[in-house]
């Protein structure tokens, strides 16, 4: 789990443009919306992206979505749930 | 009419026209060959040949703007912004303005067919198809407009026109009309070019005249063409 969480910070670094920002500066169980990293609306969109294209995993119900998205722990438990 | 009125019934006297104060360039700024130039004076250069995205940033960091936003954006955007940056450093008397009276008005010869072929490349294999929304939401050149207008809150006008060369004319007879219509107070206006590594921003802050003063840079496409030669 701990290799997977930190595989996924580098991604999620990667496809939003974190610059400056490095996989430990992002706590696992922070929210990644609002207070947490700031993340707006296209960068959900470039999230779900990732799962699919990355992972092969789609979000079936939207409001799934904020569940999902809560925490790079809560992506990486999705991710683990959901292993084909 | 009024002046017409006026010969009828003094038919001697001078018609006098009060015309708008006129409309200056308060600073400007050129990036463009590695250089930023900023009111005809050299600020930055690179001597290392860095490629676009490393130019940008080295300029980023040299004015010592701070806008995690910026590296989001796409090559165009990243462009304009930095010239609207350099622009608005220390002009606290735009921000004071009523946001709705501040326009940005550009000029662009390529729109955004750079970001338009980076999207085409996620979509152009069926098998490995994922649109990227990031990508996407830069293929309207009107967007570097709204980076700027979001980052200081500009609600005035905007229009990003196209056009094969920056046309100093057509640029400066838009925004003097939207001046002396009282439209707008203040104006970022300019051109910004991004496509294949090449790079040009011409950007000018214009603003209306309250004092006349020698200095005073007449917002007119002569004294532009001057500017930027």
């Amino acid at each position: 789990m701990e290799e997977l969480i930190q595989k996924i910070k580098e991604q999620v670094i990667e496809v939003l443009n974190l610059e400056d920002v490095e996989p430990d500066d992002i706590d696992t169980d922070d929210p990644l919306f609002g207070d947490g990293l700031g993340l707006d609306s296209i960068d959900a969109l470039e999230l779900i992206v990732l799962l699919e294209k990355q992972y092969g995993l789609k979000i079936e119900d939207p409001k799934d979505g904020k569940k999902i998205f809560y925490s790079i722990r809560t992506i990486a438990e999705f991710i683990e749930n959901n292993k084909k | 009419m009024a002046e017409a009125m006026q010969r009828l019934i003094f038919p001697n006297s001078i018609t006098i026209k009060i015309l708008p104060m006129e409309n200056i360039i308060t600073k400007y700024c050129i990036i463009q060959n590695r250089k930023v130039i900023v009111n005809g004076e050299t600020q930055f250069e690179d001597n290392d040949n860095l490629e676009y995205g490393k130019l940008m940033k080295s300029i980023y960091k040299h004015y010592q703007i701070k806008y995690p936003k910026y590296f989001k954006m796409d090559n165009l955007s990243k462009l304009a912004f930095l010239g609207s940056e350099i622009l608005m450093q220390n002009k606290d008397n735009i921000q004071d303005i009523d946001p709705a009276k501040v326009g940005v008005i550009l000029q662009n010869t390529n729109s955004t067919i750079d970001t338009d072929s980076k999207y085409v490349e996620t979509i152009r294999d069926k098998s490995n198809y994922f649109p990227s929304p990031a990508v996407f939401v830069y293929t309207l050149p009107n967007v570097m407009i709204g980076e700027i207008c979001i980052r200081h809150k500009f609600q005035g006008e905007n229009a990003c026109f196209i056009s094969k060369d920056f046309n100093p004319e057509f640029i400066t007879e838009y925004v003097t009309e939207l001046l002396d219509e009282d439209k707008i107070d203040a104006c970022i206006t300019g051109y910004a070019d991004y496509f294949d590594g090449k790079y040009k921003a011409m950007m000018f802050l214009v603003e209306k005249n309250k004092e006349n003063r020698k200095d005073n840079i007449s917002f007119k496409p002569e004294i532009i063409k001057n500017l930027i030669k």
